[in-house]
Parts: C-alpha cells; sequence; structure tokens
C-alpha cells in the first residue's frame, strides 16, 4: 500500500521519497491545492469518498495507511 | 466606509531566507521593528501569529516557484495558486459550493474561472482562521456578501492570486526580489 500512496503522490504532485514519517505540508511542502488533489486521486483509486473533516487529519503518510486500514480499504 | 492598508511580498520560492526568515524579514518591513528573533505560533485552526506582536495580522500562501505574506493591523487572508493540471469538473463537484459549481459549469469549468474562486475561497478561509475543515460546501464566494471583500492581486504569469479582508483595503504588492529592505 506504501507503493500504492507513494505512486498517487508522486503522480499528482512529482514529488518522491515517500517514507511512512513522511508529512504532506512539512516535507513534502504541500498546500491544500495540493492535498485536495491527492485525496481525489486516492477517492477515485478506492472508488469512495474521504469526508472532508478526516481530510485534514491526514497529516503523515501512515495516517493515510492507518485510515485505509481502519476502513478497510484494500488495493482494487 | 473607512479603508484599510495591506502589504504583500512577493519572495521566490528558492530564495535562500528559510520561510520563517522571510516571515520576520517581512514583518520588518512592515513594521520596521526588529524582528529576527520573533517566533510563529497558531491559533487553534491553523492561523498564524507572532506572540512578539499578537495585534499584527497576516497570512502565507505557497505554490509552485512562490511564497508569499500579506500583512496588515486586521484580519486579512491572502492564496497564491499555480494554475496546476487538475481534473477541474471533479474538484469543483465534489468541493465547492453548488452556486460555484453552477457558475463554473455554465462557464465550461474554464481553467482560470476554477482558480479563481480556488483562490477566493482559500483567502476566505484563511482570513476567518477556521480552517478547512469548515468544509469548502459550506460557503460560496460566486455571490458573496459585501463583506468580507475578495481582491485579486496582479501574480506571476500561470498564477492566480487572492487576498481577502473585513472591509475594503489599499493594497500594495512588494516583490522583494526587485524591492531592497532598508
Amino acid at each position: 500500500m506504501l507503493e500504492l500512496i507513494s505512486q498517487i503522490v508522486s503522480d499528482v504532485t512529482g514529488r518522491h521519497g515517500i517514507t511512512l514519517d513522511t508529512d504532506f505540508v512539512q516535507d513534502l511542502e504541500l498546500n491544500s491545492f495540493d492535498i485536495i488533489n491527492i485525496v481525489t486521486a486516492f477517492e477515485d483509486h478506492f472508488d469512495t469518498t474521504i469526508p472532508t473533516r478526516d481530510i485534514w487529519q491526514l497529516h503523515r503518510v501512515r495516517d493515510v495507511l492507518a485510515y485505509l486500514a481502519e476502513h478497510g480499504y484494500r488495493e482494487p | 466606509m473607512s479603508r484599510r492598508s495591506v502589504t504583500v511580498y512577493l519572495y521566490p520560492e528558492q530564495s535562500p531566507l528559510p520561510r520563517l526568515d522571510r516571515l520576520r524579514d517581512a514583518a520588518a518591513r512592515f513594521t520596521g521593528r526588529q524582528t529576527a528573533l520573533w517566533t510563529r505560533a497558531e491559533y487553534e485552526g491553523g492561523k498564524p501569529y507572532f506572540p512578539e506582536a499578537p495585534e499584527l495580522c497576516f497570512s502565507v500562501s505557497h505554490s509552485g516557484d512562490y511564497w508569499v505574506c500579506a500583512f496588515s493591523s486586521v484580519p486579512v487572508g491572502i492564496d497564491l495558486q499555480q494554475h496546476r493540471p487538475c481534473n477541474i469538473p471533479r474538484l469543483s463537484q465534489r468541493f465547492f459550493h453548488p452556486e460555484e459549481d453552477a457558475f463554473l459549469y455554465a462557464r465550461g469549468y474554464a481553467e482560470p474561472d476554477f482558480f479563481s474562486v480556488w483562490t477566493a475561497k482559500e483567502s476566505w478561509v484563511k482570513r476567518t482562521g477556521t480552517g478547512l475543515s469548515i468544509g469548502l460546501d459550506s460557503f460560496s464566494v460566486v455571490s458573496p456578501p459585501s463583506s468580507p471583500v475578495l481582491q485579486y492581486l496582479p501574480a506571476p504569469a500561470g498564477y492566480t492570486m487572492c487576498l481577502c479582508t473585513d472591509l475594503p483595503a489599499d493594497v500594495t504588492v512588494v516583490d522583494t526580489a526587485v524591492v531592497p529592505k532598508f
């Protein structure tokens, strides 16, 4: 799943070098537009909708992995 | 209606100054004070402030090759956004107010219109300090009330920049690569 997240982030923002501890804002210096672009890519990939209130709680890559696991998302 | 003063400082993202030092540099330019040791803190919701000068209002944005901040004595929000490739209808329908999506649909989801709406909404949220968790679809900038005031500022080619204030403001944009610090 980390590879998938890394691929989506790379496709959307051109940023590489993702690890579990990577912080989207602090480390990748993404802004809000980048974040929603990534979120919609995730949503398209998993055919789901992530509630807006949850989006801004996903600061690090490990947060995304935990969120996906908690909500039962698996690679299609 | 009285007019307020806002100064916007534009820096290249590749500036040798780290971001906090850019903010201190802009604060020094705006206030004329020594700011080298000022620290940056955030209120709940993420709105930044200087504990050393909590009366000073500012907002920060970055995108692509640029980093900007706006300073004033009244609440202010600024957003700068590079026109990056994206699925405009998807983002509009997913995140924007239905009125805004209808506006963009009627205009063929044109890229400049999309980024005008996006930067207006971002600057609006930054002015209030509530953060994006309020939901971008909870308000519309297509037919906003008389306050807050949205102003589009001159931006580098391929970018849109919007400023949001409570009242009409006189705005000065300073390109720090051109205007030296005195």
